[in-house]
Formats: structure tokens, sequence, C-alpha cells
């Protein structure tokens, strides 16, 4: 496993997404989406292209799209939950 | 092999367990006490075992990683996040103090017993000492991030537009 682009760069390439996400209807936010799935992929198969970094044995860049769009709306769904307004403007602050 | 796979199932089953003794409105806590707690024991089982100090004979996924997948991903951020949550803010210095030992100590405890008696873990040049202090520094890593994250988020909503 790749620690530098497992845990590095594939989530800064979400964090990027998910940070500059527009404002817009559902399917254009889909699209962009798939779109910035689709620049992650390329990245990716570069790097298995140009590099010994990794090697694409039985791994299509279809696969690594829809992985990656997936990895995207999980982390948008989890953020949405995350900063949902009545939750996080609550008083009530626990335990920090 | 049979104990120490038993043992790896019993970890799993107890640290999903553990959820259900956090509280709801406390979930967003736990959450980023168990995110940064991953990230700091990741980058740090990574480099001891790469080290030479520490290994993990019987490990999950071990053809791709030679640290302990279960302890570092998930018992001990799962630990973590318990700790965050249940953590005694309105007692006095000396009793969180207290709090912080009885996690390291317990923590250190288990994992000597598996070095005894078990394969899954073995110091190389390591001792329980190492152990009981880097759960220490990280514990309290890990409280001083949450700390940091939720008081900047309450800022941010009682005065919206100071973070930009």
């Amino acid at each position: 496993m790749s620690v530098t682009l497992m845990i590095f760069m594939i989530p800064l390439c979400c964090a990027i997404y998910v940070i500059n996400e527009p404002k817009r209807t559902w399917p254009i936010r889909a699209l962009l989406l798939v779109i910035w799935a689709g620049v992650m992929d390329f990245i990716e198969i570069t790097i298995a292209r140009f590099s010994q970094l990794q090697d694409h044995k039985s791994y299509y860049w279809l696969v690594a799209e829809i992985v990656f769009s997936v990895e995207i709306a999980i982390t948008i769904a989890v953020v949405r939950w995350f900063f949902r307004q009545s939750s996080m403007s609550g008083k009530v602050r626990g335990t920090v | 092999m049979i104990l120490e796979r038993s043992i790896l199932v019993g970890v799993v089953i107890v640290s999903l367990l553990l959820i259900w003794v956090i509280p709801r409105e406390q979930l967003r806590l736990a959450a980023v006490a168990f995110l940064a707690k991953q990230l700091i024991t990741m980058i740090l089982g990574h480099v001891v075992v790469q080290s030479g100090s520490l290994a993990y004979p019987i490990r999950e996924f071990a053809q791709v990683n030679r640290t302990s997948f279960i302890y570092e991903y998930l018992a001990y951020p799962m630990v973590c996040a318990v700790f965050n949550v249940r953590y005694p803010v309105h007692r006095n210095r000396l009793w969180q103090i207290g709090y912080y030992i009885l996690y390291c100590t317990v923590l250190t405890i288990i994992e000597v017993f598996l070095e005894r008696y078990t394969n899954l873990i073995v110091y190389v040049r390591w001792n329980w000492f190492w152990t009981w202090g880097s759960l220490m520094i990280t514990l309290m890593l890990t409280r001083v991030i949450c700390l940091a994250f939720f008081r900047a988020i309450h800022r941010e909503n009682v005065n919206p537009g100071d973070m930009n």
C-alpha cells in the first residue's frame, strides 16, 4: 500500500472537491463530481503509466472512476452530516 | 494461531460494540477523535514497525501492511473516541490526569499481556514504558486536536465569518 497516494493524495483530492463544491442543482453537482473523479483517475493512471509507484494489474480506469466517485460522494455526505447547522450551533458542547 | 485469530475477532466485536457507549449528541466529537487518532497511529505505527522496534507476526492484510490493522485503525481510535466523549471536563486537574493514566495503564497492561502470551505482537527494541509513553502523548495530542477543532467551530458559530 502506498501511504503517500492512499492516505494523503486521494484524501487531499476529496478535500479540495468538498471545499470547492459549487452550490448548483444536483445534476450539475453530480456531473462535476464525475469530472473531478476523472481528474483523480487521470492522475492515478498517469502515475501508473509513467512510474513504478503503482502497477494496475486487473484494475481498470472505469473501476477507479467509480471508486473515486463513490468516495467523494460518501465524503460529501459525511461532511454535510457533520456540519448540519442545527446540531453544530447547539449550546451543548459536551466534553469539549 | 487459533487463539490469536480469536482475539482479533473479539477485538473487532468489542470495538464495534463501543459505539453504544458514545452518546448520540457526542458523535461528532467521537468522529473527530477517531479520525485524528487514526492518522496519528497510522504514521507512528508504520515508523515504529519500519524501524524494527516492534513486529506483528500475526496480522491482518499481511501482504500489504506490516502493522496491526485492527489495533491501529479500529480498536485504539475507538478507545480514543470513548476517552474523549467520557472525558471528565468538569472535574479538577488531578482527576483528569488520573483519567489519562488509567487509560494508558489499562491499554499497556493489555498489550504486555498480549506480547507475553500470544504471537500478535513482539517487542524487538521496545518495552512497556515506550508503549505507555506513546499512548499518553497520542491521547494528549488527540485531545488537543479535538479541543482546537471544536473551539474553532464554536467561535465560527458565535461570530460567523471570523475564520475566513
